[in-house]
């Protein structure tokens, strides 16, 4: 039995077991962090979600503008989003798909606000009427500076984020017939290239 | 073949920044940020109550002034 005045020491011994065990560690799943940031707002916490996630989302942001100044003026835009979003998250979804649509409404918004991203309903083709030759492209980085932001972004929204040919035409505003023309298009001409390369590495 | 083109195009796209990492002072700007977010709505609170209660309209949780 503890004599009467080591009271307050196990008192603050449960105190601290108590604190030690909200505590998440780097390993901790997304829930468990997510809901220790929900009760204590903890920066710290919120460190651990950052550096678990932010390659994820600054890729995409770089894939989306192809400039670094803009892909981490957007990434940061971002993460302040979710910081005070985060209280919203009610675990009807994984954390990652739930980053992920806030990732692409910010980045598509940001776009359009820079004025980098303007869709129209049109398909976009180059002078001679045809889209751009990217069979003489001697890599990958080269081949994709080719095609435009705008059929960039669409190829990044169907197969990077996954989305379908309906909620693309709902985010970007255009008709589903013209993101499937234009994503068809660079699609055909992306494989061909592909093929290209391959072949002649054979 | 329609899941080995959709898979080689998402290769393909994320070939070109599959090694790249955001940089370390991309971090701490956006915890200054957020930290700078935080003191500022504490300073409008802050200043909110301070103006309500000189003006004998702030109200605790039990109506009380």
């Amino acid at each position: 039995m503890l004599p009467e005045n080591n009271f307050f020491l196990t008192l603050a011994s449960t105190f601290i077991t108590d604190l030690i065990s909200t505590m998440p560690e780097k390993d901790s799943s997304d829930k468990d962090l997510i809901f220790s940031f929900q009760k204590t707002r903890s920066n710290k916490i919120f460190e651990v979600i950052y550096d678990r996630y932010s390659s994820f989302v600054y890729r995409k942001c770089l894939l989306m503008t192809d400039s670094e100044t803009d892909a981490q003026d957007l990434t940061q835009e971002i993460w302040i989003k979710v910081y005070f979003a985060l209280d919203t998250f009610r675990f009807e979804s994984k954390f990652s798909t739930w980053l992920s649509r806030i990732t692409i409404n910010r980045r598509i918004n940001h776009l359009k606000r820079i004025g980098k991203l303007a869709f129209s309903e049109g398909i976009e083709e180059s002078e001679n009427g045809s889209l751009p030759n990217i069979n003489n492209c001697l890599d990958v980085t080269k081949l994709l500076s080719r095609l435009s932001i705008e059929t960039k972004a669409l190829l990044t929204l169907k197969y990077v984020d996954g989305l379908s040919y309906e909620e693309i035409a709902d985010i970007t505003g255009i008709g589903i017939s013209a993101v499937k023309m234009r994503i068809a298009r660079a699609k055909k001409e992306l494989i061909r290239y592909s093929t290209g390369t391959n072949s002649k590495n054979l | 073949m329609e899941i080995n083109e959709e898979e080689e195009i998402r290769r393909l796209l994320e070939s070109q920044y599959i090694d790249v990492l955001p940089p370390q002072r991309l971090k701490v700007s956006i915890m200054r940020t957020i930290e700078f977010i935080n003191t500022f709505k504490e300073l409008c609170f802050l200043y909110t109550k301070g103006t309500l209660y000189l003006l004998g309209q702030w109200k605790t949780e039990g109506g009380e002034s």
